[in-house]
Formats: C-alpha cells, sequence, structure tokens
C-alpha cells in the first residue's frame, strides 16, 4: 500500500470518530428538516466544531423545547454522527470549547507568525425594536394604508445601530 | 601498548534473580542496578553475575528515543545469541537448578562496553533490562551451530505494564517534584536509581491533580511534555529522561567525519504532518447557565387540625445541580381559602458562591386561623340549646325553634372543620454548572492548502495557559517537519551517543545536524561495531 493511500485511509478514520467537541452558535429554532417532507420538526442549530465553515442546521438529538437547555448560543456540546452520517448534537459536553490561536510557519525563513485568533467569535446580535406604526393598539402588520411598522435596532448598551 | 585504533570490546552479563523468587526477600532488577553503581553491598551468590561474554556469538542492539507525539516511550532492546553446543544453557532442556536457570525470563542482563585496551572494569554499562519471553533454541546440521537466543528489553518495558493510580498533588506542586515522587512512590525506584533531569519550574494549577489509571512511565511522559522532555531509562538502569528540543546543542561534533561511513537520504514517498494542535485545560472554572426554568415543585394540604409544616425542595434528586436568582412562585395559596389556614414562605440555603442546591417552604398558623370563630360558634351552640325547641307563633301553630338554630351552628362548625388549604408552589431559577474551559494552541505551516493539510493533535491536561499551548504547538510542529528530513547514517560507533541526541558533521556554514531516532548495532568480538543511525536532519534552513 503506499503511502499516500495510507494517509488518506488515516484521513477517512479520522472523520469517523465517534464525537467530537463543538460549541452552539446560534439560537435553536424549530425547522421542518427533514427533506423528504415527513412534516417533522426538528431543533435545530449551528455549530462551530473547529474547521473554518459553521456546521448549519445540526439537529439536535434530544428533541423537544428541552433541547433548548443546552443546546443553546454559547455551549459546548457534543456531537455524534447519525446511521446518515450527518452530525447531531446529543448532550452538554464536559469542557468548553471556545475560539483557540492559530500561528503560521513559513518555512522559507523559519519564522512563526504572531499567533492570531482560530475559530469562530460570538457577537451579540443588536436588540430590534418595533416601533409599531403608529395606529391605536399598535400593529406589526401592513394594513395597506399605513405600511410595515418601523425597526429600530439597539446593541446590549441600547445605543442605536 | 596504546594505539590511536579503537578496539572495540563488549561483556555481557545475566543475573539470576529468578532464583531468589522464592525467598523472603527476593533479589529485584532495583539492587542489581545499584550492585551495579557499587551503591549495594553483596548479592545473594546464587544471583551471580555469570559472564556469557565467552559464550556470546553477539548481540544487536537496538536503542530507540521516546516521541510522545507518534510511538510514545520507547525502550532499548537487544537480542544475543549464545554458542550452546551441548545445550547446557537451554532454559527448557535443562531447567533450574541447572544451568538453563540464567536464561530465564525476567533475569537481569547487563551489557557493557569499551576499549580492550583500557580495564573493562571501568567500561561504562550500556544495556540494564530483563530477559523477555523464552529464549529461541537453533541446531544446525549444516552449519554445525548450535545457538540459543534471547531477547531482552530495558526497564521501560516492565514499568509500562504497571498500571495505577498517583496520589493527589494539591496545587502549586512543582513538575518536577511530581515526576520524582512518582518515580520514588508508585514505580518503587530508589532515589539514587533516579537521575531525571532539572525540567523547568511549572506547577500544577488544579486545585487538585491526580493521574488514573495509566503506567506511571507514562504518567512522567505526560508531566515532562510541557518542557519538551520524554523520560528514559539510561543504561546504568537509572530513571533518566531526554529532550526532543531540536535546537539544543550538539552532543559530538565531526570535523573532520572521522566516524561516518555515508549519510543517505532515502525518499520521502509523501508529505507528513504540516499542522499541530494542542489541546490544553484551563485551571479556572468557566461558569455555564442554562437558560430560566422551572426548578421544582411542591404542594401541601392544610385542615383545621393541621399545624405548620416546612416542606423541603433541591434542584434535583442528588441535591448537586446548583441553581441562582430561584425565585418562589406561588400557584396557589394556602391562606387563599374562604379562611385563612395561614401563610407561606421560603428560604433556600445559599451557598459560597450565591447560589443553592436546595431549600425551604415554611407553611405555618395553620390551625390558628379558624381558632377564634370557632371559639365564637363553640359558645354559639352552647347558648342555642338554650333556646326552648317549641315556639308557638299563632295560636295552635308549634314551630320548632331551638332545633334549627342548633343546626345553623353545628353546619357552621362542621363548615370550618371541613375547610382544607391546598398550597401549590413552584421554584424558579437560573440551573449553572461549572465546567472547565479548553485552551488551543494551533502551529501549521503556512501557505498549505486544506486537501493538503495534516493535522495532529496532542492533548495534555498540564497545559494550562494559551502561552503554553502555542509554545508546544511551535515546537512540536517544528520537530514533526524536521522528522521529515530523514537520513540515514552509518558510522563507527561512538559510545557517547545516544537516542535523541544530535551531533554535527563538518563545521562553519557547511555544518549540518542530525538529531538521532534510533542506534542499530551488532556487537561482535573482535568487529568494528558499525552502527546504523535513524537521523532527521535539524539543520537550519532544510526543509522537507
Amino acid at each position: 500500500m503506499s503511502g499516500d493511500l495510507k494517509q488518506l485511509i488515516a484521513r477517512e478514520q479520522n472523520a469517523i470518530q465517534q464525537q467530537i467537541r463543538g460549541r452552539v452558535m446560534s439560537d435553536p429554532v424549530q425547522k421542518n428538516f427533514d427533506v423528504i417532507g415527513l412534516a417533522e420538526f426538528t431543533w435545530v442549530v449551528d455549530v462551530d466544531i473547529g474547521s473554518d465553515k459553521l456546521l448549519r442546521d445540526v439537529p439536535v438529538k434530544i428533541n423537544g423545547p428541552k433541547a433548548r437547555f443546552y443546546a443553546r448560543v454559547d455551549q459546548s456540546v457534543f456531537l455524534e454522527k447519525d446511521a446518515q452520517g450527518r452530525y447531531q448534537v446529543i448532550r452538554p459536553a464536559d469542557r468548553v470549547r471556545q475560539q483557540g490561536r492559530i500561528c503560521f510557519l513559513d518555512e522559507d525563513d523559519g519564522i512563526v507568525s504572531p499567533t492570531v485568533p482560530l475559530g469562530f467569535d460570538l457577537i451579540v446580535r443588536p436588540y430590534e425594536f418595533y416601533k409599531g406604526n403608529g395606529l391605536p393598539g399598535g400593529s406589526f402588520y401592513n394594513d395597506g394604508v399605513h405600511g410595515y411598522p418601523e425597526i429600530t435596532k439597539l446593541d446590549q448598551d441600547g445605543n442605536e445601530v | 601498548m596504546l594505539t590511536q585504533r579503537r578496539q572495540p570490546g563488549f561483556r555481557i552479563e545475566i543475573f539470576d534473580i529468578r532464583s531468589t523468587s522464592g525467598d523472603p526477600t527476593p533479589t529485584r532488577i532495583n539492587q542489581v542496578v545499584l550492585f551495579n553503581l557499587g551503591l549495594f553491598p553483596t548479592l545473594p551468590g546464587i544471583v551471580g553475575p555469570r559472564d556469557f561474554t565467552d559464550d556470546c556469538v553477539g548481540i544487536d542492539v537496538t536503542e530507540q528515543a521516546g516521541d510522545y507525539v507518534s510511538q510514545g516511550i520507547a525502550a532499548t532492546s537487544i537480542t544475543f545469541t549464545i554458542s550452546d553446543p551441548v545445550g547446557d544453557f537451554d532454559p527448557v532442556e535443562n531447567p533450574a537448578p541447572n544451568n538453563g536457570r540464567w536464561l530465564r525470563q525476567k533475569n537481569v542482563i547487563v551489557v557493557r562496553e569499551g576499549d580492550e585496551q583500557v580495564d573493562d572494569a571501568d567500561w561504562p554499562i550500556t544495556f540494564t533490562g530483563a530477559i523477555q519471553g523464552q529464549p529461541g533454541q537453533d541446531f544446525n546440521r549444516t552449519t554445525l551451530t548450535a545457538e540459543i537466543t534471547g531477547k531482552a528489553s530495558s526497564r521501560e518495558v516492565d514499568f509500562l505494564r504497571r498500571i495505577g493510580t498517583t496520589r493527589n498533588f494539591t496545587q502549586a506542586t512543582t513538575f518536577e517534584d511530581m515526576a520524582n515522587e512518582i518515580a520514588e512512590t508508585d514505580m518503587g525506584l530508589d532515589l539514587d536509581e533516579i537521575n531525571l533531569p532539572s525540567f523547568g519550574t511549572r506547577f500544577t494549577a488544579f486545585l487538585s491533580t491526580q493521574f488514573v489509571d495509566e503506567s506511571f512511565l507514562t504518567t512522567i511522559a505526560k508531566i515532562m511534555f510541557p518542557d519538551g522532555f520524554m523520560p528514559r531509562f539510561d543504561g546504568d538502569g537509572r530513571l533518566s529522561a531526554t529532550s526532543g528540543l531540536i535546537t539544543k546543542g550538539n552532543t559530538r561534533v565531526y570535523v573532520d567525519r572521522e566516524l561516518q561511513v555515508t549519510i543517505k537520504r532515502p525518499i520521502l514517498e509523501f508529505n507528513g504532518t504540516n499542522s499541530v494542535e494542542i489541546l490544553g485545560l484551563d485551571p479556572n472554572l468557566t461558569k455555564i447557565p442554562q437558560i430560566r426554568q422551572e426548578l421544582a415543585r411542591a404542594s401541601i394540604t392544610t385542615g383545621f387540625f393541621s399545624t405548620g409544616a416546612s416542606i423541603p425542595v433541591s434542584w434535583s434528586d442528588d441535591k448537586t445541580q446548583q441553581a441562582e436568582d430561584v425565585e418562589f412562585v406561588v400557584l396557589s395559596s394556602i391562606g387563599a381559602s374562604p379562611i385563612a389556614f395561614g401563610s407561606e414562605s421560603f428560604a433556600e440555603t445559599i451557598q459560597s458562591d450565591g447560589g443553592s442546591v436546595e431549600g425551604e417552604i415554611e407553611v405555618d398558623g395553620a390551625i390558628s386561623a379558624g381558632l377564634g370563630l370557632l371559639s365564637l360558634l363553640t359558645g354559639a351552640l352552647i347558648f342555642s340549646l338554650a333556646v326552648p325547641d317549641a315556639v308557638v307563633t299563632a295560636p295552635g301553630d308549634v314551630k320548632p325553634f331551638g332545633r334549627t338554630v342548633t343546626t345553623f351552628v353545628m353546619q357552621a362548625i362542621s363548615f370550618i372543620l371541613g375547610q382544607a388549604g391546598r398550597g401549590e408552589y413552584r421554584m424558579e431559577g437560573i440551573p449553572y454548572e461549572y465546567v472547565f474551559k479548553e485552551i488551543r494552541g494551533v502551529c501549521q505551516v503556512s501557505g498549505i492548502r486544506s486537501e493538503d493539510k495534516q493535522e495532529i493533535t496532542v492533548e495534555n491536561h498540564l497545559i494550562n495557559s494559551q502561552t503554553d499551548a502555542d509554545d508546544a504547538a511551535e515546537r512540536i510542529l517544528r520537530r514533526e517537519r524536521a522528522k521529515q528530513n530523514i537520513r540515514t547514517v552509518e558510522m563507527i560507533h561512538d559510545l557517547v551517543l545516544e537516542p535523541d541526541d544530535i551531533f554535527a558533521v563538518g563545521d562553519g556554514l557547511d555544518q549540518r545536524r542530525y538529531a538521532i531516532r534510533t542506534i542499530s548495532r551488532r556487537l561482535v568480538r573482535g568487529g568494528a561495531h558499525t552502527a546504523s543511525l535513524n537521523c532527521f536532519e535539524v539543520t537550519v534552513g532544510v526543509r522537507p
């Protein structure tokens, strides 16, 4: 067996490792996840597993509203592949995974670059406030006359963004 | 007469410690090591040693460097061949107490090497180890040889088999102290058998550190990893360590290449590791709150004769779930019935961090609530009994009056006594846990494409800061890259060189540096003692 082949097999073996740690990067939302349309609503979250892209819409195995107790923004979770090879969140992780740091070795001059953050950072989303459309009682819908209500966004400190 | 020309020689001795295994205090390899160091007075006569040098056809020696990242702890192994024309030393055919006893498993082998021109008492010990398994026998009618071949390994093999749990080391124990204590207490080594180098000033950051269910030698490797050392038993059989740093100084410099026969660079078939991820653990616990939720529910039913009650509540059955901002929500109060049966209050048991795992609902004053009214009604009952029963309302029309009054009073009393107060409560709060934060440091060769990425991950919980993780990632990546500059070196064996040593060839700008991974050589009487070295080049600027 050639060395290249051995290397590729090793990579495949690494890819099927049983459980990996990740960090939930979005609020859980209910989605009609099943593509063949069985109308099963599932709680899904986006997860950072340390690669350069986020895993989108990862289903939470222990489902129902209770899923939100641990599969929520900034929580560390364990992920496992299901029978179809899809990752799913299975339980809270035993330790917190946050941003790491990475540096690069330039082999031409042998110098290592200063470290920079590695992985995704959590940014607090601005709060959205609906000012209403000025009708008595307020309405968040377009009544055909007054148009959609005005929306304003405030950051954590209350400043308009 | 002394000449400049080397006349390499060796001596092989076997210590029969197996024959003392039934003694009250059997001889162990520790005593053999100390005996050879001149620190143990005498060994039992049966132990020997017996000198097998004249019987020995040859010894193949393989010394290997340990590597925390790839193969782990390595040992030195020897394969020795003894000429045995009449089967005298065969442990199967001529077993103990005959001469076959010497080549039994677990007996200790010591090899000394030196120059024949020097007194062999001054030769250094290059191997101390124990015989592994059963020696093989070869009677060859063609070549008319009769040989016994055995194998022995240095002490690492024995210690890798021993699995155990260390004691709990408190915070701020230095890594050096931990390693030395494990060697002495858990591995059972005498202080003179421990020759660990000084390796840094780190100390444990966690409140408690304990190594569970692993070989103690692996534990010591873990402890030494942040400083780049690996444990190893030296030729004398003492626990020592080697540094895997590729930037360390040269053990030897061969300016005019006097010992090297060849230095080859084999084909490198594929690219190896080009990214290293180090996972450590932050010693400070991080608080992870969950969303606000119901923690517990409780209910109580009270009646007229009920006294006060306390209801203990906790946020988990085992009383370990912590929560903060606990709120006592009264879904239904016992005071809400027509007759107030008292009131309820809640107190949580606050812990030092401001959270709680349990609390108590106090329900009080239940019986006193209707007591006044009841006294009044009891009086009314006594009074009603005095009311005449027959009252003439019109001539010839007599109504039962007293009986009616008594009935009303009795009904009022029954109503009070039959009242039940129903209290239903819910505790809401924010459960939280404390968990450790992972530290992650990655060092990667710049410019590699994602499909070419070959990453290894090293997890060591004694890496407790981001700086340590970054440093370790860089150190390991540099070493892993250098390991791909494979060189095979044939040279006249230099006894000074050991695995993990770096030697230099040439001088000035032409000087090349090589780190040793394995040294293989064959010792034969009167032979040249050529060694085959598996090295990797660590000259600055040389890249795979």
